[in-house]
């Protein structure tokens, strides 16, 4: 609230902020390296040449082939791509999806709009922690089961999910798999290939890239049927100008995280783990999403008696950036659809806070958490509401 | 001060917020979502609660300079006011909603919400005066508004238009703000009615069963014509009743129980005396025999007025007979500018 006061910004899971060499890479192309990727000239070649290296890069990061890179306008683009895309491509063989409640909204709204012109989802359980079971995915596929999403690891609660078993499970019976892996990239090894997936979709600015950029790994060989139809750039999968800077700094951002995973994750869990002791001690404060199989950024506790969203504005007033679960929830005081999947009670949920860690965080950012939180849950809990 | 400013969107609420902030408070603003419109990108309305409202009051805030913070009050305003407003209107009364949403919504819940969060006070774009015990009649009298405020808890309410001689000193203070909604219409209508529609409307979504079409009756018990239902009508009204009579007929009666709308002449509407329900006193409680002017509908004239209190409310007894009280309105007492108390009319005779 007060602009003088030093934030301490504990969001990394709504976005980071741009990494200086990303701002770097990307303001040439902002500049005299102006051209359309298409042109036949210079400056259009410039601008061809920084795609071209950054679909390379991105790749590398993600282990991938350049040519399976699809760049889109972001995160929720690429899932729509992919959710639309496969279910179409693949309609005349069957219409049935599998899918958890916990998706991002960008999946799972995607399946619910589908669900409305034909097709049919089914969704897989999940458990207290968040996560999916690949037994249960074998024992729901079916026939016409074309299409299995599950989430690499999850927004709110930082869940990492069995995504390599269940692609394995998927081929055996010929089903497309999709994972969102937008919160996974740069907190965790992320090598499609590995994961043996189909699809995943992945986000610039949650890594220190520019927002409104983010790519579609589309292995070779799958089918998709493309919903934005034009100049037939990204192999026809998505038309439309290249955005030369934002995918430059997307790959720039996915080559520095994807080589600090030896020691920033360390280091983030250490800080993490100092809010979760601390704060789980705390009377009637539980740990929300799995105790271990999580992303090492991600805290996410309930704090029974108070409603997060003002524990959030109370924080905002000190400085102290955190988040109830998504971002695209806020200013709806609905429990987090994701904590009501796992199971949590209302009166749970209703409390849930999410604290997420990166680059920037320092033990100074865990230290204004500890001190400002606990008088903050204190005075919310005596008001009686 | 540390105040929480209830911004709608519009003028007064951003130049109330404004003047906050120039009087050296530290103000942060707050929009309600009050109700969700069925497709709020296309229905585009002026009321309290539309995303256009909560976008333009969040860009005064940014203009302003404050943070501004958005509400899920749907809940509670769906509970507290529409709810009660449709029940009344299915029994044949004419609820004033904005009574119940200042005294339970803003004054009420936004402002329990704003002192757990370490606000001392709630600022809104009203025009009327407090001094934190008692509630007066705006400086402005033709905005005035202190009608729909009798009922609220004034002590941590903050109304910085009350001071305000003019409409247009408010506008040229938007403007001086850059203030872009400054000549932004004022809204006329019940927030949650959406445009072009009516009360009735509302009422016959929500309780289609009493929204029935029945007959319109003369004092003398004829049937005159057929009406749409209770719900369209309100006590006075003269317009819209498709009834040929040689002098005007007036809706003197809402008659429920016959589903029928009893009309008259304007010299058969005349009530001596009302009856009021769900009392309440801004400071004192009103004395046996006291005299106030009392006003039967928002903007209405004063008249002057004997009070008697009764087990659940008031009797009041006026000098002279009182045309179009409607059950279910506000009664308002008045003491010159001073705002006494007031009640829900539940009677007349």
């Amino acid at each position: 609230m007060m602009v003088d006061e030093p934030v301490h910004y504990l969001d990394y899971a709504a976005t980071a902020p741009i990494l200086p060499d990303v701002r770097e890479a990307m303001l040439p192309y902002l500049a005299e390296r102006y051209g359309n990727p298409s042109s036949i000239y210079a400056t259009g070649r410039e601008a061809r040449k920084g795609v071209d290296e950054a679909r390379e890069k991105l790749a590398l990061a993600i282990g991938a082939s350049p040519e399976e890179i699809v760049f889109t306008g972001g995160g929720t683009e690429a899932g729509n791509i992919a959710v639309k895309g496969v279910a179409w491509a693949n309609a005349e063989r069957g219409k049935h999806i599998l899918l958890p409640k916990i998706e991002h909204h960008a999946v799972l709204d995607s399946a619910e709009w589908l669900a409305k012109i034909g097709f049919e989802i089914g969704f897989l359980k999940v458990d207290r922690g968040g996560l999916v079971s690949p037994d249960d995915v074998a024992a729901k596929l079916r026939d016409d089961t074309t299409l299995v999403c599950v989430m690499l690891a999850n927004n709110e609660i930082g869940t990492i999910e069995p995504v390599a078993e269940i692609a394995t499970i998927c081929r055996e019976r010929g089903v497309t798999t999709f994972t969102d892996a937008v919160q996974a990239l740069g907190k965790i090894h992320v090598d499609v290939k590995a994961l043996g997936v189909d699809l995943a979709a992945f986000s610039a600015h949650k890594i220190g890239g520019p927002k409104g950029t983010g790519a579609l790994y589309v292995r070779r060989g799958v089918r998709l049927v493309p919903h934005t139809h034009g100049g037939g750039q990204e192999r026809g999968r998505r038309s439309g100008t290249e955005n030369p800077a934002g995918v430059v700094g997307f790959a720039t951002a996915a080559e520095i995280v994807t080589g600090e995973l030896e020691t920033e994750p360390l280091r983030w869990t250490t800080l993490r783990d100092r809010l979760r002791d601390a704060l789980l001690r705390l009377p009637d404060v539980q740990l929300n999403g799995h105790p271990t199989d999580r992303l090492p950024h991600n805290l996410n506790i309930s704090v029974k008696g108070v409603v997060g969203e003002d524990v959030l504005l109370m924080l905002d007033a000190k400085g102290i950036c955190a988040s109830t679960g998504s971002a695209c929830q806020s200013g709806s005081v609905e429990p987090s659809y994701v904590l009501k999947a796992c199971g949590v009670e209302n009166k749970w949920a209703e409390g849930a806070l999410r604290l997420t860690v990166g680059r920037s965080t320092t033990d100074a950012d865990v230290d204004a958490v500890l001190t400002e939180l606990p008088p903050i849950i204190e005075r919310l809990r005596s008001y009686k509401r | 001060m540390k105040l929480l400013a209830a911004m709608s969107g519009g003028v007064d609420s951003s130049v109330a917020a404004a003047l906050a902030v120039r009087d050296g408070h530290e103000v942060v603003g707050a929009t309600l979502k009050q109700w969700s419109f069925e497709d709020d990108a296309v229905r585009v309305g002026k009321g309290c609660n539309t995303l256009d409202a909560v976008a333009d009051a969040r860009r005064a805030a940014d203009v302003i300079g404050i943070a501004h913070y958005t509400f899920d009050f749907r809940e509670i305003f769906e509970r507290d006011v529409v709810d009660p407003f449709v029940a009344d209107y299915a029994a044949g009364l004419t609820p004033n909603p904005c009574v119940r949403c200042n005294e339970l919504v803003r004054f009420g819940a936004l402002a329990r919400k704003a002192e757990m969060l370490g606000f001392e006070g709630i600022i809104t774009g009203h025009y009327a005066r407090t001094d934190g015990t008692r509630l007066y009649r705006a400086r402005n009298a033709d905005k005035d508004q202190s009608y729909v405020l009798y009922a609220i808890d004034v002590s941590k309410a903050h109304f910085p238009l009350g001071e305000i001689a003019s409409k247009d000193e408010v506008r040229g203070i938007a403007r001086e703000l850059d203030l872009l909604n400054a000549d932004r219409a004022d809204s006329l209508e019940v927030c949650f009615v959406g445009d072009g529609r009516r009360p009735g409307d509302v009422v016959a979504e929500r309780v289609p069963v009493a929204v029935r079409s029945g007959p319109i009756v003369d004092d003398s018990g004829n049937v005159v014509g057929e009406h749409r239902g209770l719900a369209y009508y309100t006590i006075g009204q003269r317009k819209g009743l498709g009834v040929a009579a040689p002098e005007p007929r007036y809706v003197a009666k809402l008659d429920v129980e016959r589903n029928a709308v009893v009309i008259a002449a304007a010299g058969g509407l005349g009530a001596t005396s009302l009856e009021a329900t769900r009392p309440r006193f801004v400071r004192d409680v009103a004395a046996d025999g006291e005299r106030f002017d009392a006003v039967v509908r928002y903007r209405g004239e004063p008249a002057p007025a004997t009070y008697e209190a009764t087990q659940d409310g008031f009797v009041l007894t006026f000098d002279r007979p009182v045309r179009a009280v409607a059950p279910g309105q506000a009664v308002v007492l008045y003491r010159g500018d001073e705002v006494v108390g007031g009640g829900t009319i539940s009677n007349s005779a």
